[in-house]
């Protein structure tokens, strides 16, 4: 299995390696997760990835995708029996990595779930499994007319063994009735993704401890495509923390690609938190569904600090009366960095609430992209939704693309947006310095205050403060 | 029944009071279109040669052109073979004065309240009627000229102005623009031109009204006004149709000159037959409107109430490209029954301290879709530029939506771009309180309607102001119970 193919397009490359994986499969070929799999593969080879006529990534620069030898599925001397990663880390990486004390901790590293450097400590209602674990299982299979020929190795070290509804469900993620058209990258994760968490919390459990889910791209020997596919379920009147953090290691392009489902029960309440302070060669793409129970309330923040192109595609179905969504988003970036957050909150019942919140900071030859959708659909009366996306430019070189969009069938409702972009106010400014304050203590008080905004809805204080201290760093402060 | 939804219900079975159908002699161009409609148009307009080339060039361009799918609007597909390409009423001899005018035609233009005598001076407004492809009349030409304002029928100046034509055709929108300019490039049959000499401030509004009677006919006029420097402009549009079973297809093309120091007020009330209650009929109104702001502290302004059409498609623009320049948009639109409207504007700051407003007031009644789509751009050179957008939706019963699509693209730091858009409903507390007043809920909403549009209606020449007025109150009719 060589990945040594040379400029030659992503898309071929994708189509050329699954070929190489279908056929090491044997008789998995006909199993139902298969035929997902090879749907999304047909689709990357009938439409390949998007240009900028492609309306959700008008504004993206994806020449990245070609002219890189990507390896896109990892070598099997990198492989342990069980699926797991074998690669060691350099030591120092840990240091980099923000270090969330007392978390539930679980590392990936290039696409692979890594046990060794992970810590699963008990929690009680919280199952955590390796995707790799749930998907090969035999049961899942069952519909298949050659289910014994299959690896069937699904005992893996620290992996209690799945449940088939669970394997199920899973399986069903894969699905080719994605909006693939919207999220090619999609197609491209459920193509040849191997390898996410599956986090499972049971019914009135409540997690005290963050999950914290650490996605390494090794791109020291050659570019390479990680790619993740998470499943996480949270039960009625469950209460969690998700954070998520991004790291490319080495001199090469390494792109990343996850792509995440959430459920929430009702009355569940999850925080997720998605911290990119990346290298300029790192690339990006994170993709979540969200679908929402009755009374739910999902609170999402995205910071990026840096990053050569980073994009979050955000999406929420609040499916049950008195959901809530909150999206908050800060992007603070410099140099050639780019940042993209496409979001949608689809509100398909009466009576829920949503907020989106979008703030960022542009400097250098920084570009920044919101693209945020409010649909109410019809009869989803006495719907509250909102959203605001403010921005400042510190240079003539940094860009700001921005669209808000409201797109409403029902008329008892009250939506709003607001998009501002600008430089600070000369007001404010002159404030400060009558006081005393030098110009550049000045400005970096006020960029502070404006991001603040975003940074001190963050409930876990550890995290809040590493980001608040990164922020600072960057504003001299 | 009460008397008052007796009342409404009499009045909805009236909606559209500009339906009927005026029995002129006619002729038309071979149904259909190719190479030779183009060249029959030309030859029948008696053009220059590089007008016909013009022509040509656009419609083999446009052979090449896809129709746009992007808009939030869906419709069967057009047959363009299936209309008449040019349709004019047969007249002997070109008329020397108003008397020579086809009596039929002139009642036609007294029912819809057009002034074509010149003996009502006091409506003070320059018209020129255009009917189907021709213009009909050009009023008050002689006073006009005294002040070296060149206001005539495009194909006459064509015919008289080639010069001041191939300078400035398509010089706003180019006949590769979009499918249906390309269109409108290859068979326009005629429109209005208008030339505003330097330092002349125009004494009264101009106007065009458009009418389209014949059957199955595209309406592809073309309108070029140009503001020399330090001139000043306002200049009104109306257009009304019949009710017809079968839609029509309308493709117009207005640009939009400004030099130095020089201001053009553009306002439009658009009231095409919108088709029926269940949407049988009505004009599909696809519409490429753009001015440039060439010179230095010039202004274009854009005024539009748009309540015809079971199709609107159209996005008035503003090339901001001299420094200090300015551009506004104004625009009320309503949707009732099945209608659809996909409009908005187009500002892209290119000067210094340039500066655009954009307000977008749309009202959603029935079963109908309404949306605003824009575009802000701040060019990278656009020091100081400032926006503000503000784009409210009013929602009129639970079956119709409000879409909002602006794209924001800065690129300056020292520019600002304000964006703020919602969405509601009359509140019912508003409605209560109307009515514990003695005022019926259908007066209250016509009310709180004509209150939400002010801002646009304001802005409106007094003539406008009024007829918009009563026009909001029709579209909203039996819209309430």
């Amino acid at each position: 299995m060589t990945n040594k193919i040379n400029k030659e397009t992503l898309k071929e490359n994708i189509v050329s390696e699954f070929g190489r994986y279908e056929d090491s499969l044997n008789g998995g070929k006909d199993s139902k997760l298969h035929r997902h799999r090879k749907e999304a593969v047909s689709f990357i080879k009938a439409a390949g990835f998007p240009t900028k006529k492609h309306e959700q990534w008008r504004y993206a620069n994806l020449s990245f995708l070609n002219g890189h030898d990507f390896r896109i599925l990892p070598e099997p001397s990198a492989i342990s029996s069980s699926g797991q990663s074998k690669t060691d880390l350099p030591d120092n990486i840990f240091t980099t990595i923000p270090n969330i004390k007392d978390s539930i901790r679980l590392v990936f590293i290039n696409g692979c779930f890594s046990g060794e450097y992970s810590d699963l400590p008990e929690a009680g209602g919280l199952t955590i499994l390796p995707l790799s674990g749930v998907i090969n299982s035999d049961s899942i299979n069952s519909d298949s007319i050659n289910s014994d020929s299959i690896d069937s190795d699904s005992n893996k070290s620290g992996a209690i063994r799945p449940a088939d509804a669970i394997a199920g469900k899973v399986i069903d993620i894969f699905s080719s009735e994605r909006d693939y058209k919207n999220n090619p990258f999609l197609a491209l994760n459920n193509s040849l993704a191997m390898d996410g968490a599956v986090i499972i919390v049971a019914d009135n459990a409540n997690i005290d401890k963050p999950i914290h889910l650490i996605y390494i791209n090794d791109s020291r020997h050659e570019p390479v495509l990680a790619q993740q596919r998470n499943y996480f379920s949270f039960g009625d009147n469950s209460h969690a923390n998700i954070i998520e953090t991004y790291h490319t290691m080495g001199e090469n392009t390494g792109f990343t690609n996850i792509a995440t489902d959430i459920l929430l029960g009702e009355n569940a309440v999850l925080n997720t938190h998605k911290f990119q302070d990346d290298s300029e060669l790192s690339h990006l793409v994170c993709s979540a569904d969200i679908s929402q129970q009755a009374g739910s309330v999902y609170n999402d923040f995205a910071v990026t600090l840096s990053g050569g192109f980073v994009r979050n595609n955000l999406n929420s179905v609040l499916k049950g009366r008195n959901a809530e969504a909150n999206f908050n988003g800060l992007y603070f970036i410099n140099d050639d960095n780019y940042v993209d957050n496409h979001t949608l909150t689809d509100h398909a019942v009466p009576n829920c609430n949503s907020n989106e919140l979008y703030k960022g900071i542009i400097g250098g030859g920084a570009t920044a992209v919101f693209s945020g959708k409010i649909l109410v659909r019809k009869d989803a009366q006495k719907t509250a939704a909102y959203q605001s996306n403010k921005n400042i430019l510190l240079t003539d070189r940094a860009t700001i693309n921005t669209k808000p969009q409201l797109e409403i069938y029902a008329d008892d409702v009250k939506c709003s947006h607001g998009a501002t972009s600008g430089n600070l106010d000369c007001d404010e400014l002159f404030y400060l310095r009558t006081r005393g304050i030098g110009e550049d203590k000045a400005r970096a008080l006020l960029l502070g205050g404006f991001a603040g905004e975003v940074i001190n809805k963050i409930k876990i204080k550890q995290l809040r403060d590493i980001i608040e201290n990164e922020v600072s760093a960057r504003l001299l402060l | 029944m009460n008397n008052g939804q007796k009342a409404i219900e009499e009045l909805t079975a009236s909606e559209y009071k500009y339906g009927f159908v005026s029995d002129i002699e006619q002729e038309f161009a071979p149904k259909g279109l190719n190479e030779d409609t183009v060249r029959f148009i030309s030859a029948k307009k008696d053009e220059p040669e590089f007008m016909l080339n013009w022509r040509l060039k656009a419609f083999r361009h446009w052979l090449k052109m896809k129709e746009p799918d992007w808009a939030k609007i869906s419709y069967p597909p057009i047959d363009y073979q299936d209309f008449y390409y040019y349709a004019a009423h047969v007249q002997a001899e070109s008329p020397k004065s108003l008397d020579d005018i086809d009596p039929e035609i002139k009642r036609t233009y007294d029912k819809l309240g057009i002034p074509l005598g010149e003996q009502k001076k006091l409506a003070g407004i320059a018209v020129d009627a255009v009917l189907d492809s021709v213009s009909v009349a050009t009023t008050f030409k002689g006073k006009l000229n005294e002040l070296g304002i060149i206001f005539c029928p495009i194909s006459e100046a064509v015919r008289e102005y080639p010069e001041l034509i191939e300078k400035y055709l398509g010089s706003v929108v180019p006949y590769t623009d979009n499918y249906f300019a390309t269109l409108n490039s290859a068979v326009f049959s005629d429109g209005s031109f208008c030339y505003i000499p330097k330092g002349v401030r125009s004494p009264m509004e101009l106007s065009t009204y458009f009418r389209i009677n014949a059957a199955s006919t595209g309406q592809f006029e073309r309108t070029l006004i140009i503001a020399d420097e330090g001139s000043h402009v306002s200049y009104l549009e109306g257009c009304t149709a019949p009710m017809r079973d079968e839609n029509q297809l309308h493709a117009a093309v207005v640009e939009l000159v400004a030099h130095k120091n020089a201001e053009i007020k553009y306002s439009t009330v658009q009231n095409w037959y919108p088709g029926d209650k269940d949407g049988k009929g009505g004009i599909y109104n696809f519409v490429t409107k753009r001015g440039i702001c060439l010179g230095d502290n010039s202004k274009i302004s854009w005024t539009q109430v748009e309540t015809g059409s079971s199709i609107t498609w159209k996005y008035p623009s503003c090339i901001l490209k001299g420094d200090n320049s300015s551009g506004e948009f104004y625009s009320v639109a309503v949707t009732n029954n099945r209608q659809q409207a996909d409009t908005g504007s187009k500002m892209i700051h290119i000067g210094k301290n340039t500066r655009s407003r954009i307000v977008s007031k749309g009202i959603s009644v029935g079963k109908s879709s309404n949306s605003y789509r824009g575009l802000v751009k701040i060019n990278k050179s656009a020091e100081n530029a400032k926006n503000y957008s503000q784009c409210d939706s009013l929602l009129i019963g639970d079956r119709c939506g409000a879409h909002t699509f602006p794209y924001i693209e800065a690129g300056n730091k020292s520019a600002t771009v304000e964006h703020e858009a919602t969405t509601s409903k009359i509140s019912e507390d508003i409605l209560f309180y109307c009515n514990q007043r003695g005022i019926s809920t259908e007066d209250a909403v016509g009310l709180i309607v004509n209150g939400y549009a002010k801002e646009v209606l304001n802005k409106l020449p007094m003539e406008f102001a009024v007829e918009a007025q009563k026009l909001l109150a029709i579209s909203l009719e039996g819209s309430v119970g």
